[in-house]
């Protein structure tokens, strides 16, 4: 019913792998420095970007994506034929003159398809981001709206 | 040398979580450092500025907040819940503890650490004899 068309979990593993790798390097560091250190390699999970919930509400689907570090004008939104596709750049940008000590923020563009699973009216889209957070309300067509049907008994 | 930094070694997202997994999550953090102070970033989405809790003392920097999520409806997928951020660091000593600022944008915690100003670095002149 819910399809994920983006293929940008490939990526996200090679994103992985080197953090994998820097927390190598980083453990070599602090092994003589002893500050900024973690404990154990941390277990960060490769999924698709933004990470997202959707919820059935009735009259309109809820989509909730997780884009930390995104501002809501770097992210653009298309729907077609029932599939939204939300596109975009986070950007992480090293302050000058300073010296990374520990980087595990990646800095990408993302590409993420979502098969809807009810026709949505383009007309009732409404886009908001908010503390990380990108909240897509998508109004269903009338069609695709519950109706309540009145059970009469037959007397 | 400092020990134990880092106490909560979950994964960054909760993709999988069960309901029953509610340990905070170790958000993804970058640490910066010039002469004069110790940059943090951190990512904490969903998490409204009055949540944030950033605390330095004995040597650990400590960084809490809290998600709140109540969506309405049926849930068709769920690739992330809203469970608490959590991170431990041994700092470096000789951080300035009044002058520690946090900013919040768009999911992003900013930390300035600034370093006490007898621990930054100077620069010595040598004389020729």
């Amino acid at each position: 019913m819910f399809t994920r068309l983006s293929d940008s979990e490939r990526t996200f593993d090679l994103l992985d792998e080197l953090r994998r790798q820097m927390d190598r390097v980083w453990s070599d560091f602090d092994d003589s420095h002893g500050v900024w250190r973690v404990a154990s390699p941390r277990n960060l999970s490769s999924a698709a970007w933004p990470a997202v919930n959707v919820f059935d509400d009735g009259d309109k689907l809820v989509l909730h994506a997780d884009i930390p570090g995104v501002a809501a004008k770097d992210v653009e939104l298309t729907l077609h034929d029932g599939v939204l596709t939300l596109k975009g750049e986070r950007k992480v940008e090293a302050p000058a003159g300073y010296a990374a000590r520990r980087q595990e923020r990646p800095a990408f563009r993302f590409t993420r398809s979502i098969a809807l699973p009810v026709k949505v009216d383009p007309e009732k889209t409404i886009a908001t981001a908010k503390d990380g957070v990108l909240t897509i309300t998508l109004g269903k067509v009338a069609a695709a709206r519950p109706r309540q049907i009145a059970v009469r008994t037959s007397a | 040398m400092q020990k134990t930094i880092d106490r909560a070694p979950n994964e960054g997202r909760a993709a999988t979580a069960t309901a029953a997994s509610s340990a905070p999550i170790s958000p993804r953090v970058d640490v910066y450092e010039s002469d004069a102070e110790f940059l943090l970033t951190v990512d904490l989405p969903g998490v409204a500025k009055e949540n944030v809790d950033v605390r330095v003392h004995d040597g650990e920097l400590l960084i809490e907040a809290k998600r709140v999520f109540a969506p309405a409806g049926t849930a068709l997928a769920e690739e992330w819940r809203a469970r608490d951020y959590r991170r431990t660091f041994a700092v470096p000593e000789g951080i300035d503890v009044e002058k520690v600022e946090a900013k919040l944008d768009d999911g992003v915690l900013r930390l300035s650490l600034p370093k006490a100003a007898q621990k930054r670095a100077r620069k010595i002149a040598i004389n020729a004899s």
